[in-house]
Order: structure tokens, then sequence, then C-alpha cells
């Protein structure tokens, strides 16, 4: 038992260790965490344009407040803006050239959240906007499109495949309900946000068996010694002291011959491009994600 | 026969630490008497009934505990011709075990304990040394390739050489163990043996070890002997035809030829440990104190140790969450 624990203290004093610092923090009382700290005042509060006028004034306040709870959990500003008009000429005068229907809603975000200076951090810093655009933009199937155009750490945080995710749930309740549609996009970011922040931090228990396992197996290996010993001589270990000679010793070069072979030279390329972010027209990166309804 | 203390008629054996002859009840240095014995049933010291085994040349008294040499099993044709005497006591011996066993987390708590180093016997192992000559003769031709580019043309040249090595390898005391009790593959890992203290035979120093005389003589070990060094003499020939790319031989011929042998008794501690029924052997050169032994697994230990490691990583990874949700 002695000889067990000689071997072993090692792992108890790590868990005590660990124990300690949990005792110490419930202690300390640090059982929340507090939220993060505003650092941009360049912008104001408002954080709900609803030029669509889809939302009564009891519901912008309401959502005012749910997205003000939200920023303070992810460190990040949340926008909702709504239209109903044709931002096509707008979008097309801001690039200078011709761009797809479903990108005029990412033109005017992006604009948008740039002059405003939003940013939970600093002026054009961490935060995301969702421009919902109610005029039926498309001129083939009439869709209407929206687009959550995302800056600072959200453009990695929040990825096209996760702000499109958060769209075709927003989409889903958009026509009928749009305060809950817009309640699920703060929700949203909020999770993907969150999940971001914490993921490495909590491996689940099946990962935790699978390292235990693994722990577990390569320590009984790395002990699980059972060689009977090894050979410690080597091919001169009995050679006689100077007992090694030669009566001849010839190399002696016979013929050469030399082959040619003519090469095959290929000619040819290819290119490839990828996507992730881009920057707006005010020069300032961002990234996100369009859907439609 | 026994060696006797002249002081105070205690059994006076090897010391390996004083390279002396010294008597362990009065310490006295080279004291010895030598007391030969009438016969091989009965000890000399206190005339019990003895029974060495068939090929024991040295062994102790059951009875009174003296270390006795079987004078006839080392005369004639079995007078060993060389000895290297022990170097290690059977202190060292233990301590070389436990250094190399420490470490293993699953041997027995028995493992080693004074209880059982009770058993550990020192032994002198016989063997053949055998001196060989060795000589190769490898004529063939080699080949030597060497590519490269110029434009849109790859060149290769080949060279072709005719290539003759006769080469002569001489090796002296290859040992063969000449034990029918002792493992062969065991006794080989217990080589290398330093040479330079191989001294002229003197009975003296079996007193205090148990011993063996052969079992097998050197014409039946002469092929094991050139078995162990045939692997050489090859690397070394093919060390000689150096960088070619091919070799094709025309003639490859290997003689080995064995010049003298010369018998000689080496010192090897032997512990043998029980467990479960079951009896392990550990060997311990005693010259250099390589070990050679295979452990034993205490089942209690592994699940034990395995219990522990696994839910370390449970309870840590489920803290370290816990910290963290606190955070």
């Amino acid at each position: 038992m002695l000889q067990y624990l000689k071997r072993t203290w090692i792992f108890y004093s790590i868990l005590a260790v660990l124990l300690l610092i949990y005792g110490v923090l419930i202690l300390a009382g640090k059982q929340k965490f507090t939220g993060f700290t505003r650092g941009n005042n360049a912008c104001d509060g408002v954080r709900v344009f609803d030029n669509a006028d889809l939302l009564s004034d009891d519901e912008e306040a309401l959502l005012q407040n749910y997205i003000e709870d939200a920023q303070d959990k992810v460190g990040c500003d949340i926008i909702v803006m709504t239209l109903n008009e044709s931002i096509k000429d707008y979008a097309i005068a801001d690039q200078g050239y011709e761009i797809d229907e479903s990108r005029y809603v990412m033109v005017y975000a992006d604009n948008f959240y740039d002059e405003h200076a939003f940013g939970y951090d600093i002026p054009h810093g961490d935060g995301c906007i969702l421009l919902d655009n109610w005029n039926r933009e498309d001129s083939v199937y009439g869709y209407a499109y929206n687009w959550i155009s995302t800056s600072g750490r959200m453009i990695h945080d929040l990825d096209q495949y996760e702000c499109q995710e958060i769209l075709d749930d927003v989409n889903e309740y958009v026509n009928d309900n749009p305060l809950k549609a817009y309640k699920i996009y703060v929700d949203g970011v909020v999770r993907e946000m969150m999940a971001s922040d914490i993921s490495i931090y909590k491996p689940g228990y099946g990962l935790l068996a699978i390292l235990a396992t693994i722990f577990t197996v390569v320590l009984f290996f790395i002990f699980y010694q059972n060689e009977f010993g090894k050979k410690t001589t080597g091919n001169d270990t009995y050679l006689k002291k100077g007992g090694l000679s030669f009566n001849r010793k010839a190399d002696v070069l016979e013929h050469t011959h030399v082959s040619r072979r003519h090469i095959e030279r290929s000619s040819g390329g290819s290119g490839g491009g990828g996507g992730g972010s881009h920057v707006s027209s005010g020069g300032f990166s961002h990234g996100g994600g369009g859907g439609h309804h | 026969m026994l060696y006797r203390c002249k002081n105070c008629g205690s059994n006076v054996v090897y010391d390996p630490k004083s390279k002396k002859m010294k008597c362990p009840h009065c310490e006295g240095l080279d004291t010895e008497d030598a007391i030969a014995g009438e016969s091989l049933e009965n000890c000399p010291n206190c005339g019990a009934p003895v029974k060495p085994t068939e090929y024991q040349s040295a062994h102790r008294c059951a009875h009174c505990g003296v270390y006795l040499i079987v004078d006839e099993r080392i005369a004639g044709d079995y007078k060993p011709h060389l000895i290297i005497p022990f170097k290690l006591d059977k202190n060292d011996a233990a301590q070389r075990l436990r250094t190399s066993f420490n470490h293993r987390l699953f041997m027995p708590d028995s493992f080693l304990s004074e209880a059982t180093l009770e058993k550990m016997e020192g032994m002198y192992v016989p063997f053949f040394l055998f001196d060989i000559h060795s000589h190769y003769l490898w004529t063939g031709r080699g080949t030597r390739i060497r590519k490269w580019v110029s434009g849109d043309t790859e060149y290769t040249e080949t060279k072709i050489f005719r290539v003759e090595r006769d080469m002569v390898a001489d090796f002296e005391h290859v040992p063969a163990d000449a034990s029918v009790v002792m493992d062969d593959d065991i006794m080989d890992l217990m080589e290398p043996y330093d040479y330079k203290l191989l001294e002229d035979f003197q009975q003296k120093y079996m007193s205090g070890f148990y011993g063996e005389m052969y079992s097998q003589t050197a014409v039946e070990l002469t092929d094991r002997a050139k078995a162990k060094i045939r692997p050489g003499v090859e690397q070394m020939m093919q060390s000689s035809l150096g960088s070619y790319t091919t070799l094709t031989p025309d003639q490859r011929n290997m003689e080995l030829e064995e010049q003298q042998h010369e018998y000689a008794l080496l010192p090897v501690w032997v512990y043998t440990y029980n467990y479960h029924g079951k009896t392990y052997n550990y060997f311990v050169n005693g010259q250099s104190g390589k070990v050679i032994g295979k452990s034993p697994f205490a089942m209690s230990k592994v699940v034990g140790y395995c219990a522990t490691w696994f839910g370390f990583i449970m309870l840590a990874g489920q803290l370290i969450r816990m910290i963290m949700e606190v955070l």
C-alpha cells in the first residue's frame, strides 16, 4: 500500500489541487461570469431599426431589451434592421458594377454597420447586424433577401455556414411572427458565440472516457515490461585485436556504359479560390452569410 | 573438500569485495585450511549425508551449511583451465536486481524481499572458450550507377567492377556454456564477460558458491560457437564491399576453423522466485552485473493501477469542467 501511494501520489495531488481551485472559486463567490466590459461609446444604444414597420412599439422595446441582455453575454453588438424597399440602385452604385440580387442586402448591411460605428469593443469592432429586406428583390422567384453581416472577432466565430443556419431558423418564422424570428436570430448568435468560446474547455463524458482509456492503455504498456534481457554483444566483441585482415581486396573497373532517356515535359496548371471575409466600401472587413424568404 | 578457518574453525569463503578468502565468523582473511573430503556422500564437516546433483562440482551441506567442493569434479579432464572470480557479492547482485526491476509497477510485493533473497546463490557455470579462425573468399561483380539530367535528357552511367575479397578474421574466447542445466539462450544473454579478469583456475574461488562441471563436451559445442560468430564475419565482409549499387557474387566461401578451446568457469548469481505456483529465475552476471529476468505480474496491482489512472483522468476532467463552469 505504501508503495502504491508512493507511485500514485502525483495523481492524487493533482486532483487535490483541482478540488482546491474549485473550492476557492466557489468560496470567492465567483459563480457566474459577470459579462464583458463595453469599450465603444461612438455609437448610441439603439439596436432595432424597424424601417419596414413590422413590429409594434412594444415589440421593438421588448426586442431592444432582449438584445441588450444578449450583447453583454457574448461581448458583441447585435443589431436588427428591417427594410421594405429596393436597394438595388444603392448597392450597384456602391459597388460600381452589377452584383447578384442576393448580395444587395450584404452591401447595405455592411455600410449601415460601418456608418453607425457599431462594435462592442471598439468602433467597427465585434458585432453583427441582421438586415431583413421585405422588398421582393428577386426578379425570377420573388424572394425577399436577408443577410447577417459580421464584424471583428465574429467574422471567425460566426462563420458563413453558422449565419445561414441561423437565417434558416429565422426564415421559418419571419413571415408569421417577425418578433419571434428576430429573437431566434439573437438566440442563435448567443448560442454560436458561447459555443465557440467554451467548446474547447468542456469535453463531453464520452471524450473523457476515451481520453482516460487511452491514457490507461498507454501507461499500462509503458509499465508492461516483460523482456527477458537484451543482447549486448556485437559482431566484433570476440574479434582478436588486430585480427581482421585482407589477403586480397580488389575493385577492378571492367567497363562503363551510359544510357540516355528523353524526359517528356507536361505543361498545365490549375487555380482555385476561396471564400471567407470581404471588405466593405468603407474599407472595413466583414463576414457573414445570406438567405431568403 | 572445504575450507576451514585456522582461527575459529568456521567455513572460509571467497569474498568478492576484498578478493581474499574470508572467514564470515571471525572475519579473518586468508586463514583457510583445505580439508579434504573422504567421500561424495558425506559432509566432511558434520558427517551428514550430502547429495550433490549429477553435475555439481560445488554445493552446500543442507545440514551444517558449509560450502563443499567435489574434488574429483574439478580434477583430471574436468579441471578448468580458467576462471573469472565473482566480482559482485550477494548484496551487490540483489541491488542490481532491485535497480532493474524497481520501476516495474506490476511486480508482486514479495519480489526481492529479504526472505526470498535468501534463495539467491552464486554459481560458477562451465563454459568452453573457443578460438576460431575464419577465412572468407568473396568474388563477383559490382555495379555503381549514377544518374543526372541535362536539358530534356536523363543520363544513366553504369560502371561494372570485378570485386574480390579474401578476408581473414581471428576470434578468441568465443564462449559457449557447457551446462545442460542452464538455458543456452539465457547464458548467451549473460555475455559479455571481461576477459581481462580471467585467471588460471584456483579452487579456492569456488568456496562460498555453487558450481558445475561441464556436461557437454567441446566437440559438441564447436558448432554453437561458430554459429555465434558467423553473422559477425558476414557483416565484416558486407562492410568491406562498400558502396556498390548491386553486387552479384560468383563465389562466396566462408570457412570457420576451431584452433583451440579452454575450459572456464564464469560467475552467475541466480535468484529463484516462486509466485502463485510458478517459478521465475533471474540471473545476474557475477562480474558485470547485467540482469536477465522475466517479470511476474500481480493481477491485483494491474487492476489497481489501471483503475487509478482511468479514474484520475475522469475525475480530473470532471473537476476541470466544474471549474470552467464556475469561471
